[in-house]
């Protein structure tokens, strides 16, 4: 059962200083939103998040989650920008009462996009990086230590949460109840699953808090690491430079009518 | 010499009706065994709670009396400084996983970094960890990849790694099956050959009967009896608790004057060969 989002793979990507893949993902974003191109956050993604991912090893999960997640809501977006857009005049077809229009999908597109680019870059970055080494580069970076913790139990509790909404799905399915068919059913299931799911995970917090605390976790002392983060100059000057163009990207953007349109 | 000392403890929960524990007095000697059994209820996991200083630091309400462990009162000394002298592993081995680590080897070595310790040093705790829990094979797995038992000796690999002289188990088998009952009952046979302190909180009789040193027992919040296995579980139904197989089957003996009404009932497999052979 794998708990973790985190695929090891020896690559460079994976090689990489956390900070400096998540100073990628940063920019990569950071640009979606800046730059006034409508194709900026395909052309990103297909130019560099795909390359990445080819580097790590990862190009089918990234890509696999990425168009997971985002189909559905580019989909919805698509529907209810589509038709109910404020102020959009360029109707392409009528369905009775409701028409769709051009600029509803434009800001649909330019939306779901953005949103696909940063997806795929928070994969690369997740997909990538082993969790102890994310909790321990935030930790170095300065972040407090509960709170690189809390990150980076979140991230592994996602996976952890879906092995048990699947363990529970299984035992309730193996009790007669249906969760395939219509979507009045598959609703009228999602109590059953949710509610064992969401008391589980509330009723184990007392004794996690427990478990941590016998582990010295709020010991006021200077933590050290199993783990050995490399890092280099290079990598520090990238980050830098990464860091400075989103600085430059967002100012830039507030005060100059930015770039393509 | 003592490692662990109860002098009059009492405990009542925040809103609470009741006492979860009351005036119970008793010393724990080092390099031992020590058992606490009762029924559901009895207060054995707050007294776990209590011994290991998450009472009153961590759970909050009414403490009367003393814990002192090593001679250090559990009121006055900070909780990240008791977990050095005492560790507490709990029933469910899944919740103790941190959560933040991907490997067993991380797991065990996630107490060593919340202490400082350096580097070299973890490395030669956790080998030591690793080779007397069993756990050498899984070093490089998930800890959620674990079986049940694995996952519990992994807690235990996670605690004594600290170096706690005092290690408190509460039902650390109760979610395993017969296998995984015996992995951690042979690692705290391990442990107690090292010379650590147990306090081991059990329902299943028949270990407690073949590994405890002394056993303690609690009903209602309060200390009723305490002696070597053998003598206190002689009335183990008197206590809400089931009495092993052995002394079972020799109750049934003597009830059809099989066997001498005087003489102890068994509560190991060696003691029952010696009952019956008599």
């Amino acid at each position: 059962m794998n708990q973790s989002f985190y695929l090891d793979r020896a690559s460079g990507w994976h090689a990489l200083h956390p900070l400096t893949k998540i100073a990628v993902a940063f920019a990569l974003s950071v640009t979606a939103f800046c730059v006034r191109w409508d194709f900026i956050s395909v052309a990103l993604f297909v130019f560099v998040v795909i390359p990445f991912a080819v580097w790590g090893n990862i190009w089918r999960p990234v890509l696999r989650a990425t168009f997971t997640v985002i189909l559905p809501l580019a989909v919805s977006l698509a529907l209810i920008q589509g038709f109910f857009f404020p102020g959009a005049q360029d109707v392409l077809f009528q369905i009775g009462p409701f028409a769709l229009k051009r600029e509803g999908l434009e800001f649909a597109f330019v939306t779901g996009t953005r949103l696909m680019l940063i997806a795929g870059a928070g994969l690369l970055v997740v997909y990538a990086t082993h969790p102890a080494d994310l909790a321990l580069a935030l930790v170095q970076a300065g972040a407090p230590y509960p709170l690189a913790y809390i990150i980076v139990t979140a991230i592994q509790l996602l996976p952890e949460m879906q092995a048990r909404a699947d363990g529970i799905l299984k035992a309730q399915q193996a009790r007669g109840l249906e969760t395939t068919g219509s979507l009045r059913v598959r609703v009228s299931a999602l109590l059953p699953l949710l509610a064992p799911l969401v008391y589980g995970a509330l009723e184990n917090v007392q004794e996690r808090a427990l478990a941590l605390d016998a582990r010295a976790f709020r010991a006021p002392r200077a933590k050290t690491s199993w783990r050995v983060l490399r890092d280099t100059l290079a990598q520090r000057a990238l980050r830098w430079l990464l860091v400075m163009f989103s600085i430059l990207l967002i100012v830039a953007s507030v005060f100059v009518p930015l770039f393509i349109r | 010499m003592s490692s662990l000392a109860v002098e009059q403890l009492g405990f009542q929960y925040v809103q609470a009706k009741s006492d979860a524990l009351r005036g119970i007095t008793f010393e724990v000697p080092s390099s031992s065994i020590t058992a606490i059994v009762g029924a559901n209820g009895a207060g054995k996991s707050t007294l776990c709670y209590a011994l290991a200083g998450f009472i009153p630091h961590f759970f909050k309400g009414n403490m009367r009396g003393a814990v002192r462990v090593n001679g250090m009162d559990s009121k006055q000394t900070p909780l990240a400084q008791l977990v050095t002298q005492v560790g507490l592993a709990f029933q469910n081995p899944f919740n103790q996983i941190s959560g933040a680590k991907l490997t067993v080897s991380e797991e065990i070595a996630f107490g060593l970094e919340n202490l400082g310790v350096p580097r070299a040093e973890m490395e030669t705790r956790i080998a030591r960890a690793l080779e007397l829990f069993g756990l050498e094979q899984v070093a490089h797995q998930s800890p959620y990849a674990l079986s049940g038992g694995q996952q519990q000796r992994l807690a235990l690999a996670s605690i004594f790694v600290m170096e706690p002289p005092v290690m408190v188990l509460d039902e650390p088998t109760s979610q395993l099956d017969p296998q995984g009952t015996r992995e951690v009952m042979a690692a705290i046979q391990t442990l107690a050959a090292q010379g650590r302190t147990i306090v081991l909180v059990e329902h299943k009789l028949e270990w407690i009967a073949e590994l405890a040193t002394r056993v303690l027992v609690l009903h209602h919040g309060e200390l009723v009896a305490q002696g070597a296995p053998r003598e206190i579980l002689q009335c183990a139904d008197e206590w809400g608790l089931n009495e092993t197989r052995y002394a079972r089957a020799a109750r049934m003996a003597r009830e059809r004057g099989l066997v001498a009404k005087d003489v102890l009932l068994p509560q190991t497999l060696e003691q029952a060969t010696n009952f019956f052979r008599v």
